[in-house]
């Protein structure tokens, strides 16, 4: 487990593209199904380029922290499907915590602010 | 058969941005891309529209290539050409900014650092050619000119590795300022 906490780290902290991908890929997608999870997350999506798309799953592949799941074939168009490893999750969790723990800190200081200025 | 044109013109490697926006210069005068090779372009006569047009970098296996075209078939992006490892695509952006393949500017510069790589790679190449390679003394005329050839291509492709870098700069320079 500390093994696979400090492989995660070496991944943080991550684009906001990676992260959205990651997240997406909580259940086998493809490509498109990324493109369309991601663009329709709730608390604003964000608009994925396909270039950027193709570089972020290169990435996360060779680094483990997503795998090929077959072959997903709908009507005649036959397109790869990715999911999250062990690693990959490992990751989305250690980043969401360290996103949370500065979130926290920026509203210790907000709700200072707002008490200052009524 | 629909009118065709063929333009010559040269850009360089540095200059992919500039390029995609003359063929969308082009395409707003009805002259859309049918195909190129180096320094010659192909143009097939039609309506004037609004098409962004845009270049990407990539060495790719035969399997690696359909994945990665179809990513772009999905996002409504058409592969006109791959020449040398660019891969020139469109898409129709009849309202609004054109839209460009890469969404953030970490993918961006890792384009152009997939360029630098091979950049690099030829540059070191040729300063191994030039400063290791010993003519025969009976071609002294031809040697020189060859020579003064070499030292062209190397101060050339210095010049691009520099240029690549400015571009890579740029961009993060860019995205600091927001």
């Amino acid at each position: 487990m500390a093994n696979l906490d400090s492989q995660a780290r070496r991944h943080l902290p991550l684009t906001e593209a990676t992260f959205a991908i990651l997240v997406a890929l909580a259940e086998p997608r493809h490509g498109y199904g990324i493109m369309q999870a991601v663009a329709q997350a709730d608390g604003g999506g964000i608009r994925l380029g396909p270039g950027t798309l193709y570089g972020a799953l290169t990435k996360l592949l060779e680094g483990g922290l997503i795998a090929r799941a077959g072959d997903s074939n709908t009507g005649d168009e036959r397109r790869k499907l990715y999911v999250l490893t062990p690693l990959g999750r490992r990751v989305v969790r250690l980043e969401s915590e360290r996103l949370d723990r500065m979130a926290r800190l920026g509203r210790q200081i907000i709700d200072g602010w707002e008490e200052d200025h009524g | 058969m629909a009118e065709t044109r063929r333009v010559f013109k040269l850009f360089f490697v540095w200059q992919d941005e500039r390029e995609a926006a003359w063929l969308t210069q082009m395409a707003a005068e009805g002259w859309h891309l049918r195909s190129l090779t180096i320094g010659c372009y192909t143009f097939e006569g039609g309506e004037p529209a609004a098409v962004a047009y845009r270049l990407d970098y990539r060495r790719l296996t035969g399997a690696e290539r359909d994945e990665y075209l179809g990513l772009f078939r999905d996002a409504g992006w058409e592969r006109v050409a791959t020449l040398a490892n660019w891969h020139y695509f469109r898409k129709a952006a009849p309202e609004g900014p054109l839209p460009d393949i890469f969404s953030d500017t970490a993918s961006r510069v890792d384009k152009y650092r997939r360029v630098l790589g091979i950049l690099v790679v030829i540059l070191a190449l040729n300063v191994v050619i030039l400063t290791t390679q010993r003519l025969p003394d009976a071609m002294t005329p031809a040697r020189e000119i060859i020579r003064l050839l070499q030292a062209g291509a190397v101060i050339l492709l210095g010049w691009a590795v520099l240029r690549i870098m400015a571009q890579i700069s740029r961009l993060k320079r860019d995205a600091r300022r927001g």
